[in-house]
Formats: structure tokens, C-alpha cells, sequence
């Protein structure tokens, strides 16, 4: 698979990797927090079994203590342990440590690192009827068990990694492949486009010339609307397509002129759908700037606010030293819809024509210029487009 | 005078006697014929673990001695007759009993080895 993707691709495979990593280590971590679980009571269960043990060594000394005719008897010890008696009664009789609890109901437990355990013991030697043992839980095989955890952990990390990586590839290409061949469909379309559209307007030019008579004629204007919407569609897949090949000439751009020209050339199309196109031209701003882009963010804005904008409506351009705006009172959009107009093929009303390419041209002249850009809507009110350049 | 001191001599006698009257009427059989005191409470001490219960069990047997209220073993039960053996009053058999448990203590003369 090619290793350029489209945006849209980029953003699935990018949730398709959010989704795939952390459902499948969501799994492992829950996988390896049973076995550490699992693991963790076998190290205290291996712990209380010596302690266990070590307890039963006891028993052969007590009774020895019991039968002895010695009149000063020494209290047995057993290494690594420490033991207390109790009697049937539960008071505690003897022993090389005097546990602060003792949990009666249970054979095992463990009390701030320490492992007890408590043994039952008959018959009562020294009247012992209870044995508690204790003895310090050791840490090092816990300790060895969480490394061991901690590397699984991040070697299942980099392979759910490498495995996501390679899902998300192998479940996009047919995607991938789709959009390809769609994205080829469109360049030889906007190449086909090309001449024939050309070709119209310059026979309408030419047609005007030599029958002057016609010149108001309503057939011949409509023909010249059509031809350049048409040559504006043709003008915005091309630039969409060839953005990352086109060379830009900066150079200073008269926008007062160029948006008067561009004005214009909207007249007719302003007039036929019988809306209103005011300009309130207070500056003569000088940018520095790629002809084409500039023209390309006017007209959009001008396409954008003539199409949706109804009959009647009118749209207001303003041009001061540091912005530039359209405004219209024509259909608006509500916050979602306001929040998504940037995004390419994105139609606010799908009943109108267009591909939905407008707003996204001129959001990519916005972020190249790195210019501030703000669309303020609202339903049935109208749309405000505001560009302002920096200080 | 002469007659003073043996007033003397017997008042103490008797006091002594008060004192140790259970256990002498104890050890005149437990130290000849009968089984030494010691083997007796060790004996108790390993089958009813506590004082309290040792106590309750020689106080029940004094009380009303029999074969089946002896915690002996069977051998020396039939050797020696605990059915045999005088009854006392349940005070005099506390108050001995206690003397005999305090005496025979095991733990007191436990040490315990330091670390």
C-alpha cells in the first residue's frame, strides 16, 4: 500500500489505531493483572507453606518442655520464625513475640508485611492450644514478578503496536484503492473539463465581437454564467489537486483591485439571482500574496454567498486595511454544520450545486498565509466570513 | 514462763497447719502411693489447656471423686482407684487446686532465649 495516504484515510487509520490499541491493551492489561493476582498468591501461598512448616517443628519441642523434670525449661525457638502459645481460652500463655492481633477465624493472614499463621494444637502441651507464627513476607520474588509484568507489558505495547499498524493497512487498502482510483476519475475529468470550457468562453467572447447586436442577449448571458461556473469548478479541483506541486509567486497584490475585478466578474451572477452585492471599500491593503490564491479566496467567498443566498438577499463586502469580510442574510447554518463548513466535499445544502470545495480552498489560502479566519452563522440569519491579517 | 512458750509453740503450729492443711493431706498420699502431684496437673494441663478448666475438672472430681470424672490414664485408674479417693467440700478443693496450679505453673519457669 502506498505509503501517501488522504487526509480522511489518515483520520480513520488514526482511529482505527486509537480503537485497535486500546481495546487490545485494555484485554492484555486486564490479562496480566489476573495472572500478577494469580501469581502474587502463589509466591504467599509458596511463603505460608514454609511458615507453615517451620510452625509444625515446634510441636516435638513443646512436648519435650511438657515432660521435662528440669526446674528452668528454655522456650524453643525455630529459625526465621517467631511463635506464640495461647490457651483454649485464648490468653496468651508464652512466646518470642506477643502478636498485637490475632485473626481467630482464619489460618493464614498477613499484617503489614508480615505473614501469621495460626495452628490448632492437641493435645495442650505447656497448655498450648493455639499456636500464632509470624514471620516477615519476602518482597524479592514480588519485586522480580513486577518487572517481569512491566516488560510483558511493554513488549505486548510494541507488538499490539506493529500488529495495529499492519491491521490498519491491510483494512484500508480496499479503501484506499476506492479512493485512488475516484481521485484519478477527478484529474482526468478536470483535465477533460479543461478545453471544452475554454472553449465555450472564448467562442462567447468571440461571438460577441462579431455580432455586437447581441450583446444584451439573455440566451448568450446565460450561456456565460454556465460556462463559468463550470470554469470555476475546473479552477477549484485543479488548484485542490495541484496544491502540493503548484509553485507560488508571492508578490504584491493590490486587493482593493483585484476584489473590485473579482466583483465584477460575480455582477452578472449577483443580478440574475436578483441579490444585492454591496462593497464598502474603505482601504487599499497591499499584500504580499500569490495571485491566484488571493483571487481564489475572493472568489470562493463571493461563489459561497451568492449560491446560498436567496433570492432578494443581499451580501455585504467589506475591505478595510486589515480585513476582509462577506456577509449575506441568506439560509446560515447551525453550530454543527458552522463547525464543519471548512471540511472538503461539505455542503450546507446539498439542494444547491457545487462539490462542497469552496470553504475548504479557502481555509488551505488561510492556513498558508496563516491568517486569521472566522465563520460566524446562524440558521435562516446568514453567514459572516471574516479574514483578518496579522499585525 | 514454760507454760507461755508452748502456748506459742502450739498457736503456731496450728497456724502453719491451716495453712498448708489441703496440700499436706494432698502430698501424704500424692508423694507415697499415689501419682506425684506434678504428673497430675501435667497430666490436666494437657488435656484441658486453660486454668480455669483445669480447675473446674479438679474441683468437679474432689467434689465427688470417681473413675469417670479422673482425667488419669486408664492404667492408673485401675491401679489406684480414684473412686478410692477422699471427697472435700468444692471450697477446700478450690482453694487446694489453686494452691497446686500455682505451685505447678509450667510457664514461670520458661526463658525465653533472647535475639
Amino acid at each position: 500500500m502506498n505509503a501517501h495516504l488522504f487526509e480522511s484515510e489518515k483520520r480513520s487509520h488514526r482511529r482505527f489505531l486509537a480503537i485497535y490499541l486500546v481495546s487490545t491493551l485494555l484485554l492484555i492489561g486486564v490479562g496480566l493483572a489476573i495472572f500478577y493476582n494469580y501469581s502474587l498468591h502463589r509466591i504467599v501461598d509458596h511463603q505460608n507453606e514454609t511458615l507453615k512448616l517451620k510452625t509444625a517443628l515446634i510441636r516435638p519441642k513443646l512436648r519435650e518442655l511438657h515432660t521435662s523434670t528440669e526446674t528452668s525449661l528454655v522456650y524453643p525457638r525455630i529459625e526465621g520464625i517467631r511463635t506464640a502459645l495461647y490457651d483454649i481460652d485464648r490468653h496468651y500463655l508464652i512466646g518470642d513475640f506477643k502478636p498485637d492481633r490475632v485473626v481467630w477465624n482464619r489460618e493464614f493472614w498477613q499484617e503489614d508485611g508480615t505473614l501469621y499463621y495460626r495452628d490448632e494444637m492437641q493435645p495442650y502441651y505447656l497448655g498450648a492450644a493455639t499456636i500464632v507464627s509470624a514471620m516477615p513476607l519476602d518482597k524479592t520474588p514480588i519485586h522480580v514478578l513486577q518487572t517481569k509484568m512491566a516488560i510483558a507489558l511493554i513488549l505486548a505495547a510494541i507488538f499490539v503496536a506493529f500488529i495495529a499498524r499492519w491491521l490498519g493497512r491491510l483494512f484500508l487498502a480496499p479503501v484506499h484503492h476506492t479512493i485512488q482510483l475516484l481521485d484519478r476519475f477527478i484529474q482526468d475529468t478536470t483535465h477533460e473539463l479543461n478545453t471544452p470550457v475554454s472553449t465555450v468562453l472564448t467562442n462567447v467572447e468571440l461571438f460577441r465581437s462579431l455580432h455586437p447586436e447581441l450583446e444584451s442577449s439573455e440566451e448568450l448571458r446565460r450561456i456565460e454564467i454556465a460556462s463559468k461556473r463550470l470554469s470555476r469548478l475546473y479552477d477549484d479541483l485543479a488548484y485542490l489537486q495541484l496544491k502540493h506541486r503548484r509553485r507560488r509567486r508571492i508578490e504584491t497584490v493590490d486587493f482593493r483591485e483585484l476584489l473590485q475585478e473579482r466583483l465584477a466578474y460575480f455582477a452578472p451572477m449577483a443580478r440574475r439571482r436578483e441579490i444585492g452585492l454591496v462593497s464598502e471599500i474603505l482601504a487599499s491593503p497591499l499584500r504580499e500574496m500569490d495571485r491566484e490564491d488571493a483571487a481564489k479566496l475572493i472568489d470562493n467567498l463571493l461563489s459561497n454567498a451568492i449560491k446560498y443566498t436567496r433570492p432578494g438577499g443581499r451580501i455585504i463586502v467589506r475591505l478595510d486595511e486589515r480585513s476582509f469580510e462577506v456577509e449575506d442574510n441568506g439560509i446560515g447554518m447551525d453550530a454543527r454544520d458552522t463547525n464543519r463548513a471548512t471540511e472538503r466535499f461539505f455542503r450546507a445544502d446539498t439542494s444547491v450545486g457545487g462539490f462542497g470545495l469552496g470553504l475548504n480552498i479557502v481555509h488551505e489560502i488561510v492556513d498558508f498565509y496563516r491568517l486569521d479566519f472566522e465563520v460566524k452563522s446562524e440558521k435562516g440569519v446568514g453567514t459572516k466570513v471574516r479574514i483578518v491579517w496579522e499585525e | 514462763m514454760g507454760r507461755v512458750v508452748l502456748i506459742l509453740f502450739l498457736g503456731l503450729q496450728c497456724l502453719a497447719a491451716q495453712e498448708s492443711q489441703v496440700p499436706r493431706r494432698c502430698t501424704v498420699c500424692h508423694e507415697k502411693s499415689a501419682p506425684p502431684l506434678s504428673l497430675v496437673y501435667r497430666r490436666y494441663l494437657m488435656l484441658y489447656s486453660s486454668k480455669a478448666r483445669i480447675k473446674q475438672e479438679m474441683v468437679d472430681f474432689l467434689s465427688a471423686p470417681s473413675k469417670e470424672k479422673s482425667a488419669m490414664p486408664e492404667g492408673m485408674k485401675n491401679r489406684f482407684n480414684p473412686q478410692n479417693h477422699p471427697a472435700f467440700a468444692k471450697s477446700v478443693a478450690k482453694e487446694a487446686v489453686d494452691k497446686l496450679i500455682e505451685k505447678e505453673d509450667l510457664i514461670p519457669r520458661i526463658v525465653v532465649p533472647k535475639d
